[in-house]
């Protein structure tokens, strides 16, 4: 399989705490890969250092071979990494067809086709009136409006920070659809950054935990959750030791 | 919306501009033709600031200054290298385009407020600069400078004006509805989502405060030939209050706002003429109003409540 990302030893500290530490993963071609961890364990300082929101104090970040560590986050995206923001960030003023058709914009220059771009993943998202401004949506929809931006920049590895958080169970259930679909439809790697367990063990076909910045354990998502380290620092001391 | 060949919208500015070609001649007084045309010259400012607060989200205070810049770069290259006014128009414009760049790219990668106080230290360093440069500016007494046409009728300026402000409004309603349009916009949004679906930012601002600055200077500078002097009043704080102020009236965010609220503000402005410095208290009440009660302006309003009763958009 061929590596779309390689992160290897990256460290990041706010003055005296350390968000990351030393951490390393890599994602296949076409793989779903879920990264876990309690609050605070860095997941999303990792994300922003791999889409150049944050610069790493040390290590490396690799995506399709090339180094792209420090590059500005509007380059990473021309590169082909596309994100969403845990704490979404919609174009409140502008459409639902502007916005996506914005993020068509780094790979087309007219925006006819820009336009054109964005009804294919507006249809594709099953969304509704694309009219309506991004300010007046529901979570459902402010969420998928966020996935069709990224998914219109055409990226060959999409980050998608907590995007169920906030969701219902059966709007859970569409999302994981919705994710295996765009895997498939789009050709291209994922990174769920998620606390829904239901999601991330149901869609990923790997899963990496982190814990105060640094990786505790990875794999299959049945054998992360019998893992007792993992079981440990999601329930407890005592819990772990005895199931383990 | 903009596909069909007439729409309503298309209809009305069609007759707001047939209205305003043929104002001159129903119009015969030179006083109200004076008023108008200094009106058209707060329309193309209250129209650029309103690109730059109302799309890209990012208030400038050396607006004013802007137009400070274009007019006295104008008036100094015609008194000293005797170039005509029209020449002098233009080296006005690329001035204000030269400092908008160096002063963009210095403060605007800066984030949100920090921006509009490096904009607001730039307009008082070049205030205090026109002011103190006695020798050069004629400080406080003002430059006098050559009239662009030699005319006993406010006419001719009428249409000069009204064409640099259909020239500044058509340009920018290109600008918005292009490609780049919607970069502004979305940076104007949220600049960190903007960045992460690989629009360049920091390029974005800094080309539109460009555009922005350079279309203010040389509506300030055409400002000095028609005034006939030039003085360190046009780039001050006042001046910007009150373009402020015609923008939010008029409606932030939309075309036509910031020209209607320029013209409508400018009229209060003549009638109240004898309260002075007071009109300024008057336009901030107008603002408190206007935020309080109807958000988005004048035009805003008018907009929402016609689409709301059913009329087509």
């Amino acid at each position: 399989m061929k590596t779309v990302l390689r992160a290897q030893s990256v460290t990041k500290s706010f003055g005296g705490l350390v968000a990351v530490r030393n951490f390393s993963m890599e994602v296949g071609e076409g793989e779903i890969v879920g990264l876990i961890g309690p609050n605070g364990a860095g997941k999303t300082t990792f994300l922003n250092v791999v889409t150049g929101f944050l610069k790493p104090d040390s290590g490396r970040v690799f995506f399709m071979g090339e180094d792209i560590t420090g590059l500005p986050p509007h380059k990473i995206c021309i590169k082909g990494v596309a994100r969403t923001f845990q704490l979404i960030k919609p174009f409140s003023k502008m459409t639902i067809l502007d916005a996506i058709a914005a993020g068509a914009l780094v790979r087309v220059r007219s925006k006819v086709e820009a336009y054109r771009r964005a009804q294919e993943i507006i249809e594709f998202l099953r969304l509704r009136n694309p009219e309506r401004l991004c300010g007046s949506l529901n979570v459902v929809e402010e969420k998928l409006v966020e996935l069709g931006r990224a998914l219109a920049t055409k990226p060959k590895l999409l980050l998608l920070d907590e995007i169920a958080a906030g969701l219902r169970p059966s709007e859970i259930e569409e999302m994981k659809k919705t994710l295996k679909l765009i895997r498939d439809e789009f050709g291209l790697s994922l990174v769920v950054v998620e606390h829904v367990m239901p999601l991330v063990m149901g869609v990923s076909d790997r899963v990496v935990v982190m814990s105060s910045g640094s990786k505790i354990a990875e794999g299959r998502p049945e054998e992360v959750a019998s893992n007792p380290k993992v079981i440990t620092i999601y329930l407890g001391e005592r819990r772990g030791r005895a199931r383990g | 919306m903009f596909r069909q060949p007439l729409s309503p919208k298309g209809f009305l500015t069609l007759l707001a501009i047939v209205a305003l070609l043929s104002l001159p001649f129903i119009i015969r007084h030179e006083y109200w033709i004076y008023v108008l045309t200094i009106g058209f010259y707060y329309a193309i400012l209250a129209s650029t600031w309103n690109v730059m607060a109302g799309y890209l989200g990012r208030v400038s205070f050396a607006h004013a200054a802007f137009a400070a810049i274009g007019a006295y770069a104008s008036a100094l290259s015609v008194l000293h290298l005797k170039v005509h006014p029209v020449l002098g128009m233009a080296i006005g414009t690329v001035a204000g385009a030269v400092f908008s760049f160096f002063i963009g790219y210095l403060s605007l990668r800066l984030r949100g407020v920090y921006f509009t106080l490096s904009t607001l230290a730039f307009a008082e360093i070049f205030r205090i600069i026109v002011t103190v440069e006695y020798e050069y500016t004629r400080g406080s007494l003002g430059l006098e400078t050559e009239h662009l046409i030699v005319t006993m009728s406010y006419i001719p300026y009428y249409y000069v004006a009204l064409a640099l402000l259909l020239g500044t409004v058509f340009s920018t309603y290109l600008i918005l509805n292009s490609a780049f349009g919607l970069k502004i916009m979305a940076v104007g949004n949220s600049e960190e989502a903007a960045e992460a679906i690989g629009i360049d930012s920091a390029k974005v601002k800094v080309v539109t405060f460009l555009y922005v600055s350079a279309l203010t200077s040389l509506a300030g500078a055409f400002y000095g030939h028609f005034i006939g002097l030039v003085s360190p009043e046009v780039g001050a704080f006042d001046q910007l209050a009150l373009i402020i102020a015609m923008t939010v009236v008029g409606g932030m965010g939309t075309l036509p706002g910031p020209v209607i609220g320029a013209l409508l503000l400018e009229f209060f402005s003549e009638y109240l003429r004898e309260f002075g410095i007071f009109r300024l208290l008057i336009f901030a009440g107008l603002i408190i109003v206007t935020v309080r009660f109807f958000r988005r302006g004048l035009y805003g309003t008018l907009k929402e409540r016609l689409i709301s009763v059913g009329g087509s958009p």
